[in-house]
């Protein structure tokens, strides 16, 4: 018999940006607010930036907002024509929650940005912290490796820049200085052992001491994106204070220190709020009629029976495992059963020749459907559950590598999943 | 469709091919950042793995303190902390077992024998010159905070609690060594607020669950306990009734570590698995159902940490969840994985000073909350959650039974 009295308003499944955004409206809306998911979300390991569109049809973007009528007219599936006009207050619920807890994330939809990568390339992106934000045009840059760190290699990042930089128009001028200092030389050295070190101003001291000498002209230093974990915004502004340069950082590989920043300063917002978060779990949604009637979170020795009100399906696509593709071509849904839709192009040709396909592969539109309320759609195009509602990496109709649209796409329908659940 | 293809493979050695190195273990380990001993859970885990077949296993495995906060926050489902507790026993098998950990896995026994002469064992315990002795034979640096013996045993007092006339429900209580020998007190609560919710409570014939010996890289000592409860509560649960647990480490033990860890499978393994329920975890259950309503007032600031190893049952908080609804509580969670002791790690030598540098975070945030008594439902966390901060630790039950009998007492 399952319990008959639901201990939370909303269950949300998934712990990546679209579930955490979920999890605020949700909680922010006064409702009793459940977060569970089978491990971390994505957060921890993407750059910390949103993106909300770079690039749609081949051509390159100056700004989201030039982009998204065409979205909604070109591809009635995706999912900005379905939620796009909750984008803006999805973005608006990160950068107010990333902002309480002292990380600005600052741009509009009105203007994409650059911001470089650790392989010396420039990328677009709608919001950033401040540190991503260079103005590279014209830049002197100074590019600051830390000896032991391997994820960072400065003459790379100094040798691609310029390149980089002229095929958008930019004048960029790059040069690589690796600093060494007894403090860098522990046994195990990734990104989080940096940002801890960033954090002490003893360490910031000791940098600063070694860069003054090789600093020359520059008017920009790039670091790796390991500025402080805890003290960011401090470690940052007291490095830019003491060079009297712009501190930009470049976003590393995994562990992701600034993904990293912005999904703790997510989750305590979400615990002050009261919502409940339990990382660890795999679930499975239970219908019941023609609602989703509890999840069984599937603890070790017998799962756990929890009652559900409304539920927030935000487990992810492909790589998170919200997808999954069978031994036969097929793809499931690894929650709810629900059915996914596939474009024909996909159908016996799921991925193209090369791993980095400029066109994207066929198989990366694949997704469950909604409704404009993020309702999952059966086979014949009506909603499946009456209190389950879809955000995220799930929705089939985007081609987030290629668009650029991965984050964007999470707040819009995050946003708006949580609204119908609340409503 | 075709028959799928079915693999005859262990589960939890083949997990380790699901890394994709995105790190998230690295980010949430609670040793990784305070100590270069332990190069973090993604080398001693899943990579090291690959070259642990038929080779030498590195000591470092050894400062893995167990927590399991790796193996819950993989994304991909790789089994880190249990590969690592593979790997430990394995170095033990190659190298030996210390005679400290042989020692300090025998949680029953010392506490037996420790029990059995209290007065005298607590004198030597409290007393400068015991404490060197115990530092020498089982490594127990002379700072670490050890419990005292209690003169007599849960099983004893046991029989004294009144039960239920017409329970709705019955249940079998899984003490743990640590309440039958050290902190009865704890049992009692637990009994009278199992009765006070309507269930008649009994106290089957149990042994030490075996995470002393699993810890200290014994598994041959701890199959013998597996094998022993699993013939004590097999016949519990059959009967109907559930084994019920306040030690959210015994339980997790018999609910998972015997088949993950010791790799003992099985359909009666399963069955036991399936039969172990936390005290809170069935309390709750009751309160959803609306069979039960606490209905009590507890004016204290409480900050709940909720131990590395409850995390693993995966159920969330089930005791926070209960408090939370008592009138008058403050109660704030810790949001940290570990406490640092993490069951026998933080008694142990060397890792004395990584389990008090791993429980900084815990202390602080019973600062900020400015707290007056931390519930943990973990026996060796409350210990050094104690000398962290300075606070009396609780068992939450404790708390609740506190409530419930101050309501009585008031009448309401």
């Amino acid at each position: 018999m399952p319990p008959d009295r639901a201990p939370y308003d909303v269950v949300v499944v998934g712990l990546g940006l679209a579930g955490l955004v979920a999890g605020l409206g949700a909680a922010s809306g006064g409702a009793r607010t459940l977060l569970v998911g089978k491990g971390h979300g994505t957060l921890r390991f993407r750059s910390g930036t949103i993106d909300v569109l770079g690039y749609w049809n081949d051509r390159s973007l100056g700004s989201p907002a030039e982009g998204l009528p065409a979205v909604a007219a070109e591809r009635p599936n995706h999912p900005y024509a379905l939620a796009g006009e909750d984008l803006g207050s999805g973005l608006e619920a990160i950068r107010t929650t990333a902002g309480a807890a002292g990380l600005d994330l600052d741009g509009s939809l009105e203007a994409n940005r650059m911001v470089a990568t650790a392989a010396g390339t420039l990328r677009p992106t709608c919001l950033a912290p401040p540190t991503m934000r260079a103005d590279w045009d014209g830049a002197h840059v100074l590019v600051v490796g830390l000896a032991g760190y391997r994820d960072f290699q400065a003459d790379l990042v100094a040798s691609v820049l310029p390149a980089a930089g002229a095929k958008l128009g930019l004048e960029v001028e790059a040069r690589a200085a690796t600093v060494d200092l007894p403090s860098l030389h522990r046994h195990h050295l990734s990104g989080l052992e940096l940002a801890r070190l960033f954090d002490q101003s003893a360490f910031r001291r000791d940098l600063l001491a070694a860069l003054r000498g090789t600093l020359g002209g520059a008017t920009v230093v790039a670091l790796p994106a390991v500025v402080g974990l805890e003290h960011a915004p401090e470690a940052a502004a007291d490095l830019a204070r003491q060079l009297g340069v712009t501190v930009a950082e470049l976003p590393t590989l995994p562990p992701s220190v600034p993904g990293l920043r912005l999904e703790l300063a997510v989750t305590a917002a979400l615990r002050r709020a009261g919502a409940r978060l339990q990382v660890g779990t795999f679930v499975r949604a239970i219908p019941q009629g023609g609602r989703i009637g509890w999840v069984e979170i599937q603890s070790p020795g017998h799962p756990l029976r929890v009652p559900v009100g409304r539920m927030v399906l935000a487990s992810g696509g492909l790589a998170s495992g919200g997808l999954e593709v069978r031994l036969d071509g097929t793809l499931r849904e690894t929650v709810a059963e629900l059915p996914v839709w596939l474009p024909e192009a996909a159908q016996g040709a799921l991925v193209g020749r090369s791993f980095l396909e400029s066109g994207g592969h066929p198989v990366s539109l694949a997704g469950v459907q909604v409704d404009g309320a993020m309702r999952p759609l059966g086979r014949e195009g009506s909603p499946l559950y009456e209190n389950l509602f879809a955000a995220g990496g799930l929705l089939a109709g985007a081609d987030r590598a290629v668009e650029k649209s991965a984050d964007g796409i999470c707040c819009a329908t995050g946003w708006r999943a949580a609204q119908e659940a609340v409503a | 469709m075709s028959e799928p293809i079915l693999f005859n493979v262990d589960e939890v050695a083949l997990s380790a091919d699901r890394c994709i190195k995105c790190n998230v273990c690295n980010t949430v380990c609670p040793v990784l950042p305070v100590t270069d001993l332990f190069p973090g859970p993604k080398y001693c885990g899943p990579q090291a793995q690959r070259f642990r077949s038929g080779h030498p296993v590195e000591t470092w495995v050894d400062y893995c303190s167990g927590c399991g906060a790796c193996s819950r926050a993989c994304p991909s489902g790789v089994r880190v902390a249990e590969l690592n507790a593979r790997a430990r026993a394995r170095m033990f098998e190659q190298r030996g077992i210390p005679l400290k950990n042989r020692l300090l896995s025998r949680s029953e026994t010392l506490g037996r024998m420790g029990s059995k002469a209290a007065p005298l064992a607590n004198f030597g315990l409290n007393f400068g010159p015991g404490r060197v002795v115990v530092e020498r034979i089982l490594g127990v640096p002379r700072e670490a905070p050890l419990p005292s013996f209690s003169q007599g045993s849960f099983r004893r007092r046991f029989r004294r609690i009144p039960q239920p006339e017409r329970p709705n429900l019955r249940v079998g209580y899984f003490c743990g060594c640590t309440t039958n020998y050290y902190e009865p007190r704890v049992g009692e609560a637990a009994v009278r607020v199992l009765t006070r919710a309507g269930i008649g409570v009994e106290l089957p014939e149990q042994h030490c669950c075996g995470l002393p010996f699993i810890s200290n890289g014994d598994f041959k000592g701890a199959r013998k306990l597996a094998e022993a409860n699993l013939k004590a509560l097999l016949p519990v649960i059959r009967s109907g009734k559930r084994v019920v647990a306040t030690s959210t480490s015994c339980s997790l033990t018999l609910k998972h570590e015997y088949r993950e860890v010791l790799g003992l499978y099985g359909p009666e393994w399963e069955e036991l698995a399936a039969g172990v329920y936390d005290a809170f975890e069935l309390l709750r259950e009751l309160a959803w159902q609306g069979e039960l309503e606490l209905d009590a007032t507890l004016t204290q600031r409480v900050l709940y940490h909720g131990p590395c190893q409850l995390r693993s049952h995966g159920f969330g908080f089930p005791a926070a969840d209960l408090l939370g609804t008592l009138g008058g509580i403050e109660l704030a969670e810790s949001g940290v994985e570990c406490c640092g002791s993490a069951g026998t790690y933080g008694f142990k030598g060397d890792k004395r000073e990584i389990a008090f540098r791993v429980g900084q975070p815990l202390a602080a945030r019973a600062r900020e909350h400015r707290a007056e008594v931390v519930a943990c439902d973990s026996e060796t966390c409350r210990w050094h959650i104690q000398q962290l901060t300075g606070l009396p630790a609780r068992h939450p039950i404790e708390l609740l039974d506190e409530a419930w009998s101050q309501a009585e007492r008031t009448g309401d």
